[in-house]
């Protein structure tokens, strides 16, 4: 081969590496898998979806209770309405099943449902997986976590979820393991030190136990439940004066805590101190009475369909978040539909459907969750304020208005509700004679300068200057610091002026 | 090339001792207990009465005996037995069973001809001389009215329970235990009891789908009974003025025993989903429960556990009774250790061993030293209570209906640990485990086991362990009660010294011979042995050789 065909070779040779390497960036590119193979790298793992919460924590970001200045606030994710998927409904019966066999088969359904849907949904292993361990095999929970855990060595739940399994088997090192993996990743969560330091102490490792609670106790000095365990790590320990420091500061936070006097009990007795061991025994009898009741009662009339029912509830709140996180709004309001039906009380699921309906531009559908959830909880107030702004939004101001005055009626004593529709009848539907009715029970019922001060503002739209500044004058006397109070005082007597003695020098 | 040799041999030498470092470490005398069950002539199969409605009193099953009831010198067996619950008995309905030991591991059946065949639902039994005619009788707790066998002599026995006035109701029995509580030379009774229980308000119970045995929680408790002895064949209930019926329990196992020193008989109760009592005797036949303030009520995490079996021994060979209480899944075995001056504390983290015990639900358990080494090993029963465990979701994988038993070795320092599956192919049987008894069923100086398993053949085991050392003492008296229950033996050879408490009562609901084993690890050193005998302050001392069986008279 001469030199010059091995030099063509060589050149052909990498161009054709550059092409295929432009192949490849091009091909990487397009389909975002440089990110996530970068992402692998990072251990952070692929997120095509938000992560979402689970029905035990809050989430107001998306299911919060609407606040006074508006709707349900929007999720933090982007808008979902923007990526609507093609409906699949979850495989739900027609009517929700009344056996209990029949209940567990359709969780176990709707939770294959979600993994087909949203196959790289690391949400919706999490369902399956949660199901498998309430409902299904355990060692198929423990699968399902671990393919979590490969793909995001972050994720809480599955580490807890595993802890959860090793607890089980009393495995309790490889529990600690877990916790402590969980600890790193959410330092600020003492929930996870707490359990922590319960693995440490079942794994033979009472003096970390310790320090684990130790800390505990000062990251979250109110947090009696780390006391009460940090004292039992050290009675086990021998160390009964710390213990008892312990479960005293514990006894503060939580005097009505049956674990905290027999924590006392114990350490006053191995103190030789048999008279306040005796007492805290006592006091551990006299708590113990009402919790056997409570016991004995819930065992007795323990009925599994029920109470399958709650749990699978429960699991369903979080599936449809997980669906709401895919973009699968539709199958979520279905799911969310199902628990309103079982769960006559969740005020959860129907805030859910209450924003659904919103976001997908049903207002009046999102109205008649509302009024479900105002029923349940009847006192607050936040629900007739939202159903009033969604009112409002369709331009339909009388049924904004009823809505303000049946809450009133309703609830009388509520003073920010009176106020409210004062201020609905001051400034959106002009009815000053209701203005001033319900400026009137607002200061009744919260007689704040804040309250004279709405009173006096009606008053002065209503032309009677005389009842404006008194009104003043009283918010000054209730409140003589407030700067504003007198500035409002002096505008009402200008304009008291300008009306008495207008510009021109005529009279009025 | 030479370093690579070098290193590959210098890893090869290094291997090979800390595999025979490791192997030598670990090769102290294995136990050995084997399956001979099945040529045994033993034919007994437990029943609950079972008909799918599941009452809670069936998942119960039932405790054994391990008597000598013909004094001829070797261990019978006699099993409790259920009976269906709110229908009528079959023709031929379910009975009690006794096995004439007949050497060998051989036994027959010899129920009908001693007339102990109750048909009752059979749940406790406790055996002892009540008569002191030498011959042990036989009390069933039943479900509905109890039952004494009076022992004849002759091998048969009579049902006295009438005569004897202690029939005890129509309650659901527990664990029993004769005991002397007055020191008054005649053995009173304590009859446990476990939960009100009406069967014509019991309801199916479905839980996750499959029918369930209801909690216990959903009963009341129901509290104990108290007979004394008259000393003329018939019993007095004095429950209400002995003071134990202060309180109300869900009794399972029960062991009578001086838990404070103080030479009178005390009555742990291990009670099922709340607190443990305590019944501290005053000497005079008064108690006051003291489970709370001596640390024996609750697991050292303030948690009243699913109590069921109990055993009573010197786990730490400090001279003082300890207590081994067994209990449900997701609970440890609990080992309260006795301190002294009334005091216990639970030192199952610190004794370890406690995790192999967690998943299971666990019943009867004997601290028997099986190797003879010097310290009792803790043989426990499992089995879960939920026959449909496993096809229920939703549970763990480690424990199931029908599980192998569990073996724990105690060191010389009292460190419990778990000896596996590496103990012969009494490891490998899978039953639901209930009673448990052991006793030398063979007379070869090793002591044997005995399980009862619900709705199954019992599981007899023979000690197939290295021989050892032991010694084995037979109390009597003609001054307290014949059997000498309440007498303290201990046994000292150099460092290794055992306290053993002659009771009746122990395990789950079961009973076993007072014979007093003890196993001491060299051959040629006499053994010291300490008597102290019911309701006398000097002690008897006398000494014997490793090897010895020997029946000590009290002197007079």
């Amino acid at each position: 081969m001469t030199n010059e065909s091995t030099s063509n070779r060589l050149t052909q040779a990498i161009i054709l590496i550059g092409l295929i390497c432009l192949g490849v960036v091009g091909y990487g590119t397009t389909t975002g898998w440089f990110k996530s193979f970068g992402q692998r790298l990072d251990g952070l793992g692929e997120k095509s979806v938000n992560r979402t919460q689970r029905s035990d924590e809050s989430s107001p970001d998306m299911l919060g209770k609407p606040t006074n200045s508006g709707l349900a606030k929007q999720p933090s994710a982007s808008d979902p309405t923007a990526s609507i998927r093609k409906f699949s409904p979850p495989p739900l019966d027609a009517l929700a099943p009344s056996e209990s066999e029949k209940i567990l088969a359709e969780c176990g359904r709707v939770s294959n449902h979600l993994i087909e849907l949203m196959p790289t949904s690391l949400d919706a292993l999490e369902m399956k997986a949660r199901y498998e361990f309430e409902f299904g095999k355990i060692d198929s929970a423990r699968a399902l976590w671990n393919r979590i855990l490969d793909s995001n060595p972050r994720s809480i739940y599955a580490l807890r979820g595993l802890s959860d399994i090793a607890f089980l088997n009393a495995d309790f090192s490889q529990a600690v393991t877990y916790l402590r993996q969980a600890v790193v990743f959410e330092p600020s969560n003492t929930s996870h030190q707490v359990k922590l330091g319960v693995a440490l102490l079942a794994a033979e490792e009472p003096e970390e136990a310790r320090t684990v609670l130790d800390a505990v106790t000062v990251q979250e000095i109110n947090n009696s439940e780390a006391r009460i365990e940090l004292g039992t790590v050290l009675v086990q320990l021998g160390e009964f004066q710390a213990a008892k420091s312990a479960f005293e500061v514990a006894k503060a936070l939580s005097p009505d805590n049956a674990k905290v006097h027999f924590g006392l009990a114990t350490v006053f007795r191995r103190l030789g101190d048999t008279d306040k061991a005796k007492y805290h025994q006592t006091e551990h009898q006299r708590l113990q009475v009402g919790l056997k009741a409570t016991l004995q009662s819930g065992r007795r009339n323990y009925d599994d369909v029920a109470a399958l029912q709650i749990d699978v509830a429960k699991l369903y709140t979080d599936m449809a978040r997980v669906y709401i996180a895919g973009g699968h709004l539709q199958a979520a309001e279905f799911l969310f539909v199902r628990v309103s039906r079982t769960s006559p009380a969740s005020v959860e699921c129907r805030q859910a459907l209450a924003w659904l309906a919103r976001v997908q531009s049903r207002p009046h559908e999102a109205i008649r969750w509302l009024r479900s959830i105002s029923e349940l909880e009847p006192e607050e107030f936040v629900y007739a304020n939202e159903i009033a702004n969604l009112y409002l939004e369709a331009n339909q101001l009388d049924e904004a208005g009823k809505t303000f005055m049946d809450f009133v009626a309703q609830n009388p004593k509520h003073a920010e509700a009176a106020g409210t529709t004062a201020q609905f009848f001051l400034e959106t539907q002009p009815n000053l004679e209701k203005a001033i009715q319900y400026g009137r029970i607002t200061i009744e019922l919260k007689p704040t300068g804040e309250s004279y001060v709405l009173l006096s503002t009606i008053y002065d739209v209503a032309g009677k200057p005389d009842d404006a500044m008194s009104m003043i004058r009283r918010a000054i006397e209730l409140d003589p610091t407030n700067a504003a109070y007198p500035e409002f005082l002096a505008l009402l007597r200008q304009k008291l002026q300008v009306v008495q003695f207008p510009a021109n020098g005529q009279k009025p | 090339m030479f370093a690579k040799i070098f290193l590959v041999a210098w890893y090869t030498v290094v291997s090979s001792f800390a595999i025979l470092f490791a192997g030598g470490v670990n090769a102290q005398p294995g136990i050995i207990l084997s399956d001979v069950t099945a040529s045994t002539g033993i034919d007994f199969v437990h029943t609950d009465g079972s008909d799918g409605r599941h009452f809670l009193i069936e998942s119960m099953s039932a405790g054994l005996a391990m008597i000598d009831f013909d004094k001829d010198g070797d261990l019978d067996l006699y099993f409790l037995n259920g009976a269906p619950i709110d229908r009528p008995a079959p023709s031929s309905p379910p009975t009690n069973a006794l096995y004439r030991n007949d050497g060998n591991f051989q036994f027959t059946d010899v129920t009908e001809a001693a007339k102990v065949g109750d048909i009752g639902f059979g749940l406790g039994v406790a055996c002892a001389d009540y008569d002191n005619d030498g011959f042990p009788d036989i009390y069933v707790n039943n479900y509905g009215a109890n039952v004494l066998f009076r022992n004849n002599g002759d091998g048969t026995y009579d049902d006295l329970t009438q005569i004897a006035n202690v029939a005890n109701g129509n309650l659901v029995g527990g664990g029993a235990s004769f005991f002397d509580m007055e020191n008054d030379g005649d053995l009173d009774l304590y009859v446990g009891n476990y939960i009100k229980f009406d069967a014509q308000a019991h309801r199916v119970h479905i839980h996750k789908g499959l029918p369930s045995y209801p909690s216990p929680l959903g009963y009341d408790p129901e509290s104990d009974t108290l007979f004394r002895n008259e000393g003329d064949g018939t019993f007095a209930d004095v429950s209400v003025a002995s003071g134990i019926r202060t309180v109300a329990g869900r009794s399972m196992g029960l062991a009578t025993f001086d838990f404070d020193a103080d030479g009178d008989i005390d009555v742990f109760v291990a009670n099922d989903t709340q607190e443990n009592f305590l019944f501290a005797n005053d000497g005079h036949g008064k108690f006051e429960e003291v489970g709370f303030l001596a640390g024996v009520a609750y697991d050292y995490t303030g948690r009243a556990q699913a109590s069921m079996g109990v055993e009573v021994f010197d786990v730490d060979r400090d001279g003082r009774q300890d207590l081994y209480v067994t209990s449900f899944s997701e609970e440890f075995c609990t080992l309260y250790r006795n301190l002294g001056n009334g005091i216990f504390e639970d030192a199952t983290l610190r004794a370890g061993g406690y995790a192999a015990t967690f998943p299971h639900v666990k019943w009867g358990v004997v601290a028997a030293d099986f190797d003879n080494n010097g310290t009792r090993d803790l043989m426990v029963a499992t089995g879960d209570l939920d026959d449909n465990r496993e096809k229920r979701g939703g549970v763990g994988s480690a424990s199931a209906y029908r599980i192998p038993d569990l073996l724990l070795r105690v060191d010389a320092k009292g460190k419990i640990g778990d000896m596996g599956r590496d103990w012969g192919s009494g490891a490998t049987i899978r039953e639901s485990g209930r009673g448990l008894v052991s006793g030398d069923l063979d007379n070869d100086g090793r002591l044997d086991v005995a399980v009862l398993n619900a709705r199954g053949r019992p599981t007899i085991l023979k000690n197939e362990s290295p021989a050892g050392n032991f010694v084995k003492i037979t109390l009597v008296s003609n001054r307290c009660n014949r059997d000498c229950l309440g007498a303290t033996v201990k046994m000292q050879q150099g460092n290794y010294l055992q306290a053993i408490q002659v009771r009746s009562g122990c395990s789950y609901q079961s009973d076993t011979s007072p014979c007093v084993h003890m196993g001491f690890p060299l051959p040629d050193q006499p053994v010291v042995i300490t008597i102290t005998w019911p309701g006398r302050t000097a002690p008897t001392q006398m000494s014997l050789h490793p090897g010895a069986t020997q029946v000590v008279a009290e002197p007079k």
